[in-house]
């Protein structure tokens, strides 16, 4: 026996309880992991790879709701500093039925430019024969994976915005230049959609790629003016305040996000912190004990401090991971999972066997048993083992296409890097603070009132 | 985890002579302040503790005997006098210094065992090895020879609720004995054993004191046990009786 497996047989010394206060953590973290992927998704979309793209959004000043003119475009080209510009018409419509996993995002663009102004993606082979046929729908590698579609599929998006349903051919797909870029959209040619209606449609927005970032405030300034006082007003904005903007139309979402982590962190803090206090004030006597044997205060407030840890990080871990069991997985996770199930894979037989051998001396008993060889080496194995695999998935991950996921229950959504880290400092945080107050008791306990404890 | 002693109490250099003082107590009081007025548990007690002496301190309820030995374990503090045990002097040493002077020179053993349930009877004896600079083999091998020490080298894997209250105050005693130290103190060891196990935990001490020279002071009530005692020495209302002096009502 060592101080962390004593910790940990602590731990354990009334399953039932232990197993619902982890189980309560993970569910909780689950939540606010969740949460907080679609408040990232909001207020910080890939903001580390748009902060690098000089890419403007011109809209109507008054609503993102109304048009602007077509003829706009030509006046936009002509500012000092504009590379390229497409529309991007939002045509929203069915596929299907409107079960939220069959939304993603459609639109109808100037095909020809599109990819100038969205270089983040790059169209496959096929692309010139998509831009020859005006029905032509040009699809993300991502979408194409979800939805299991090959070229030449053909895609029926019945309008509800627009009176006109459209008939659209998967004639060419694009993927995303680095692991940021997520290819989850639909595009297709404005042109067709003018076609069905009869009509020339004014444009939803204009995507603009701006020459260099140092130029993007004085061309968003130069193209307000160009159309001021006119009877559509453009506001252009960097393309992170446009998303921005476009959430904001549904309300505070960011307080009323916030608000429910909080709601849920402290909830949980209670759960956990009122279980620890019990866990411990059940071992008062036993504490004393320790003390007596020669514990210090210090060396028990640290113990008390690591049995709170290890739970809440045990349900940290469950619920970071059963979040991300229902979001896309980055390489990050992948890896994590991929160490997880090599260590249950050799752990639990391990446990099994060691549990099930026959209780002699080669079985439990002796100092050479199998029992105590395989506790020996079993985790020492078991982590070099799952950590060579990791590393593996994670390489492959990175590398190749073969563990590339898109799917799940909400494949909008990424755990990114920083809600794992914050999940994770959730649970620690959880851990110490539950803790603390049962750890400082335990501290200040007087070893001969711990001893006359009954119980 | 390995804890060392307050650099301002330096490890003494104590000798094995048989007849060297081990515990030097002098004018001994300990005085609780209570809402009805104070208690005096310990009233002035002076007493020197010999190497390899087994003593026993007898006397009715409420005479100061675990009061006397919670002050020589540095469990509680006097509330005057001196307490000098195994060359320290108790009463200037902090909580810190204490827990772990305690673990490296005093083994106690308690009236209700005091086992963790949910260790096995190796671990718990391997408990204060924890904090000592062994490696986990030589834990493992120090707690089975102690188990194997008093009889229970065949029980390393049960758990207290798989042992009998002899063998549990058994594995006690093994886990006081773990880390080899010079004091042994026990508080009505064999309270809540029946006679039998208590024989058995008499005669443990009787080896550990004539075989493995181990100072023992055991606080009993039961004067079949203090027969196994070199010394016996009585408390009555706080007070430490001379040597042969007995309470009135004993």
């Amino acid at each position: 026996m060592n101080t962390p497996s004593f910790i940990v047989k602590s731990a354990l010394r009334n399953p039932r309880r232990t197993i619902l206060t982890i189980t309560s953590i993970a569910v909780s973290l689950a939540m606010i992991v969740v949460l907080q992927s679609v408040l990232k998704l909001f207020f910080d979309p890939t903001a580390e790879r748009k902060e690098t793209i000089p890419r403007i959004v011109a809209r109507h000043r008054v609503s993102l709701t109304l048009d602007l003119p077509i003829t706009y475009e030509a006046k936009i080209r002509t500012v000092d500093g504009v590379q390229d510009l497409t529309t991007m018409s939002w045509f929203g419509g069915i596929y299907k039925d409107e079960k939220l996993e069959n939304q993603f995002p459609r639109f109808g663009v100037d095909l020809d430019d599109f990819f100038k102004v969205f270089t983040e993606f790059t169209p496959d082979e096929n692309f010139q024969q998509a831009l020859a046929e005006r029905s032509a729908a040009v699809v993300g590698d991502q979408l194409m994976k979800r939805y299991g579609w090959k070229v030449g599929d053909r895609i029926t998006l019945k309008g509800d915005i627009y009176p006109v349903d459209l008939e659209l051919t998967i004639r060419s797909v694009f993927s995303g230049n680095d692991p940021a870029a997520n290819a989850d959209i639909l595009v297709f040619d404005k042109k067709y959609l003018d076609e069905s209606l009869g009509e020339t449609q004014r444009a939803g927005s204009y995507f603009i790629m701006v020459r260099s970032p140092k130029e993007v405030e004085r061309v968003c300034q130069e193209i307000e003016a160009l159309f001021r006082n006119s009877d559509a007003e453009v506001r252009a904005e960097t393309e992170k305040a446009f998303q921005l903007s476009f959430v904001e139309m549904l309300g505070n979402i960011k307080l009323l996000f916030s608000s429910l982590i909080s709601v849920v962190v402290f909830s949980i803090l209670l759960i956990a912190s009122s279980t620890m206090a019990m866990a411990i004030r059940e071992r008062t006597r036993e504490i004393a004990v320790l003390k007596t044997l020669g514990f210090s205060r210090e060396t028990v407030t640290l113990m008390v401090v690591a049995e709170g840890m290890l739970v809440s990080l045990a349900g940290g871990i469950l619920g970071v991971g059963g979040a991300w069991l229902v979001l896309p997985r980055p390489p990050l996770f992948l890896a994590l999972a991929a160490f997880l199930a090599v260590l249950a894979a050799i752990g639990l037989p391990t446990l099994l066997l060691a549990i099930l051998l026959p209780e002699d001396e080669t079985g439990r008993t002796g100092p050479n048993s199998v029992r105590s060889i395989l506790l020996k080496y079993g985790p020492w194995v078991a982590t070099v083992l799952a950590s060579l695999i990791a590393g593996m998935v994670f390489y492959l991950n990175l590398n190749t296409d073969w563990f590339k996921f898109s799917g799940g229950i909400l494949p909008f959504l990424n755990v990114r890097t920083e809600t794992v880290v914050f999940g994770s400092l959730v649970a620690l945080g959880i851990g110490i603070a539950s803790s603390a107050i049962p750890a400082w008791n335990a501290a200040r306990l007087r070893v001969l009132d711990g001893l006359r404890t009954i119980g | 985890m390995e804890q060392t002693l307050s650099s301002e109490q330096p490890a003494p250099n104590v000798s094995s002579e048989p007849n060297e003082v081990v515990a030097e107590v002098r004018s001994l009081s300990k005085i609780h302040t209570l809402a009805s007025g104070q208690v005096v548990a310990l009233d002035k007690a002076t007493l020197d503790i010999n190497r390899q002496d087994f003593l026993a301190l007898m006397g009715p309820s409420g005479s100061g005997k675990s009061t006397l030995l919670y002050i020589l374990a540095g469990i509680d503090r006097a509330t005057s006098g001196e307490c000098r045990v195994l060359g320290f002097d108790l009463s200037t040493m902090n909580e810190t210094a204490l827990a772990s002077w305690r673990n490296r020179y005093v083994g106690f053993v308690f009236q209700n065992f005091n086992l963790v349930p949910v260790l096995t009877a190796e671990e718990n004896v391997e408990l204060p090895l924890l904090l000592t600079k062994l490696s986990r083999a030589d834990r493992r091998k120090q707690a089975r020879t102690a188990l194997d020490l008093v009889g229970l080298a065949d029980r390393t894997h049960h758990t207290p609720r798989q042992l009998s209250g002899g063998q549990q105050q058994r594995v006690a005693i093994a886990r006081a004995i773990a880390t080899d130290p010079d004091l042994i103190l026990a508080d009505e060891p064999t309270g809540n054993l029946d006679a039998s196990s208590a024989e058995e935990v008499l005669n443990i001490f009787k080896l550990l004191n004539t075989e493995l020279g181990k100072t023992i002071i055991m606080v009993t009530h039961d004067p079949h046990a203090s027969r196994s005692a070199k010394t016996v020495r009585y408390l009555e209302k706080g007070q430490l009786l001379a040597p042969g002096q007995k309470p009135r009502d004993w």
